[in-house]
């Protein structure tokens, strides 16, 4: 849902004045993919207010293709053997996190013993989210419910207080497992079956196809001081297809040597042809923001 | 209803932008929090956009001029429940700004009875681990 502005053809002709970037010495750069930017924090993107669980009402169950469901309440899922994993992980909107510590129960042990012909899974989580994934994705040590982050209890921002977690190439969202279950399976749930709902999955991973959403050149037009902090920069940017009001943009800036920082920025302006307003706010430390 | 905690104002000014530019006249509310009346960023153009239909109620944190007369505090659910419309009404809300901010906003208009889906949030900068 957005289109980001820097050069697209060839990003070392293309310099943006005055910026110089602060590159991250400790970051490998085979660790972090094409398009990423490493950041020490843990933004959280819900479209909407993070669910607050009670741990009391919290339970968790497969239900579906397996002979018996089974549910755990907290106190059960809680004493179920749990490890701790350390991966990086890689969000759609450009951040990635390196060497992230979670601690969780793996999908093989809430699956153990269970016999079942389903080659797929539908995960049902708190907030109507569901999210579809074959079997063998989530088996054999490739996924867990994890409830601790840091060393710390999740928190309901994060997910918290379980969320499933899986490496894959692109971190798709953090659902919050457990209770409020949506209509008309009466209780939160992992299903198993054979059915393969296209429509979740594939989309989110499209958009983060390299190529899909391609740079567009934005020129500096117009600056205007709104507050001490704050400066409105509009910039125009041939070929701006549009854009719906609320809408957040990628800003891609490049220093001479061919270091290129991201950042998003939340459009200020009503859609107008090929014009496109940003508020930027001066952080003290920020990489970007002080260029 | 639009929320907005300081920078988060931009993108629901898209919003207000967007609306003056058709004409509409929706009945529109905007709750404004900033730190001090400096901080406000397009004040002058939000009191021209002002009374088509657009309320507007500024709160003030950390610093009020002299003789200010609304809020000074930051946004709890008391403002909340005397500025946004009833549940029954079933308004949209909108709100943008600091993460702890948007968590705040969040959970007091669920707790004043506003469905979750009704509420769009958009959070800005880091959680502080």
């Amino acid at each position: 849902m957005s289109n980001g502005f820097s050069s697209a053809r060839s990003p070392k002709s293309i310099v943006s004045r005055g910026f110089r970037g602060r590159r991250a010495a400790d970051a490998d750069p085979a660790r972090v993919p094409p398009g990423q930017y490493v950041t020490r924090d843990f933004p959280v993107l819900s479209a909407g207010p993070t669910p607050h669980t009670s741990l009391e009402l919290w339970d968790f169950s497969i239900i579906g293709e397996l002979e018996e469901p089974r549910s755990w309440s907290w106190e059960e899922f809680r004493a179920l053997p749990s490890e701790e994993i350390t991966r990086d992980i890689h969000c759609v909107t450009k951040w990635s996190k390196l060497d992230t510590v979670w601690r969780g129960v793996s999908v093989d042990t809430l699956l153990a013993g269970v016999e079942t012909s389903a080659a797929y899974v539908t995960q049902y989580a708190d907030g109507g989210y569901t999210t579809n994934l074959p079997l063998e994705e989530i088996t054999g040590g490739k996924a867990w419910v994890v409830f601790a982050y840091g060393g710390q209890p999740l928190a309901p921002e994060h997910g918290g207080p379980a969320t499933h977690a899986r490496p894959a190439p692109l971190l798709l969202e953090e659902r919050q497992v457990g209770t409020r279950p949506p209509a008309p399976i009466d209780r939160p749930a992992r299903l198993l079956g054979n059915k393969r709902l296209p429509r979740l999955r594939r989309p989110m991973a499209g958009t983060a196809l390299l190529g899909r959403l391609t740079w567009q050149l934005a020129e500096l037009v117009e600056v205007v001081v709104e507050t001490p902090h704050v400066k409105t920069l509009v910039f125009d940017v041939p070929g701006w297809p549009g854009h719906r009001a609320g809408q957040h943009v990628d800003v891609r800036l490049t220093a001479e040597d061919g270091y290129q920082a991201q950042r998003s920025y939340s459009i200020a302006s009503a859609p107008d042809s090929t014009r496109v307003a940003l508020a930027i706010q001066r952080l003290e430390d920020g990489e970007v923001s002080t260029t | 209803m639009l929320v907005a905690g300081g920078s988060g104002i931009v993108p629901l000014m898209a919003m207000i932008r967007t609306r003056a530019a058709a004409g509409n006249d929706t009945e529109t509310r905007l709750l404004y929090s900033a730190r001090s009346q400096d901080d406000l960023i397009y004040r002058d153009e939000l009191e021209h956009l002002s009374g088509t239909g657009l309320t507007i109620v500024y709160t003030l944190t950390d610093l009020q001029p002299p003789e200010w007369t609304s809020y000074a505090r930051r946004v709890d659910p008391e403002m909340l429940a005397e500025v946004a419309p009833r549940p029954a009404e079933q308004p949209r809300f909108f709100t943008c700004g600091p993460t702890p901010f948007v968590e705040a906003v969040a959970e007091a208009l669920v707790r004043l009875g506003h469905a979750a889906r009704g509420i769009k949030t958009e959070r800005f900068g880091p959680t502080g681990r």
